[in-house]
């Protein structure tokens, strides 16, 4: 029984711990541009008031539940000025980390110079964590949601505050691994 | 030789008489105490929490702003990274 809860929890550490895998102050030295977001419950908490305050304003009251349930939203976003400044091995040793940790890919898809992948961590009924990692030439992008994701109320989202629609869907994964 | 003399005599370094500091600080004016009214040390005690009430719900309001437009950015990146990674695998099983 120790072991296994020692097992669940080792993983449920390396998954949350996903954006440490990489070095992003040395990648971002190198970077053009760069996006750093990290927003705890409680920063959370204060966004949803403020987004809240707007939607209820426009008559959409939804906006405080809907971010609520959320623990943590961290991104880390690099553009670069020219290709090769990372390698796809960073993007693969956390997608190795997380399938893992036995977390659920509803999309991968894996070139030879780009790579995109959305992972879930579920609790067997709902999404429970969301990796999206996505490495283009001279781009690379994690972002980690942390909390009680519900898709059909993240989509709800799209098309406010600048957020373009979100396909967020459920059910077998598209898993291919692009040769070109 | 007598001149010199003399000055030194005069300015020679000679004990205050007894009492003489006293003397002096009696006749020093205390500086009037500046009396201020009643009312004054509960209202400055009034506005001061007032301004630090308002300094602080400004600070949070600006902290909350700036958390939601850090979430709407967050989820916009997200969801534009969800869509293009849909688009390639598409692209990819359409092949």
């Amino acid at each position: 029984m120790r072991f296994f809860l020692i097992l669940t929890l080792a993983a449920a550490a390396s998954a949350q711990d996903v954006l440490k895998l990489l070095d992003w102050e040395k990648l971002a030295a190198r970077a053009k541009e760069s996006a750093n977001v990290n927003l705890d419950g409680n920063m959370l908490s204060m966004a949803a008031a403020f987004l809240g305050g707007i939607e209820k304003q426009a008559g959409h009251p939804d906006m405080k539940s809907l971010v609520g349930k959320l623990k943590g939203v961290y991104v880390r976003s690099l553009e670069f000025e020219k290709e090769g400044e990372y390698s796809l091995s960073d993007i693969d040793s956390i997608r190795g980390k997380l399938t893992a940790a036995k977390w659920s890919p509803i999309v991968d898809v894996r070139g030879k110079r780009e790579s995109s992948g959305v992972f879930v961590r579920t609790d067997g009924k709902t999404i429970q964590e969301l990796v999206v990692l996505s490495a283009e030439p001279r781009e690379l992008t994690v972002v980690n949601i942390v909390g009680d994701i519900n898709p059909s109320e993240l989509q709800a989202l799209g098309g406010k505050f600048g957020i373009p629609d979100i396909h967020l869907q459920g059910g077998s994964p598209k898993q291919k691994k692009d040769d070109e | 030789m007598k001149f010199e003399d003399e000055l030194r005599g005069v300015l020679a370094r000679k004990r205050a008489p007894t009492g003489f500091a006293e003397r002096v600080m009696s006749r020093v004016e205390a500086p009037p105490a500046r009396r201020r009214p009643g009312w004054f040390a509960p209202l400055a005690v009034a506005a001061s929490l007032a301004v630090g009430a308002v300094s602080v719900g400004e600070f949070r309001r600006i902290r909350a702003e700036r958390a939601g437009r850090e979430l709407a950015m967050a989820l916009s990146i997200a969801a534009d990274k969800i869509r293009l990674a849909e688009t390639k695998a598409k692209e990819v099983w359409e092949r």
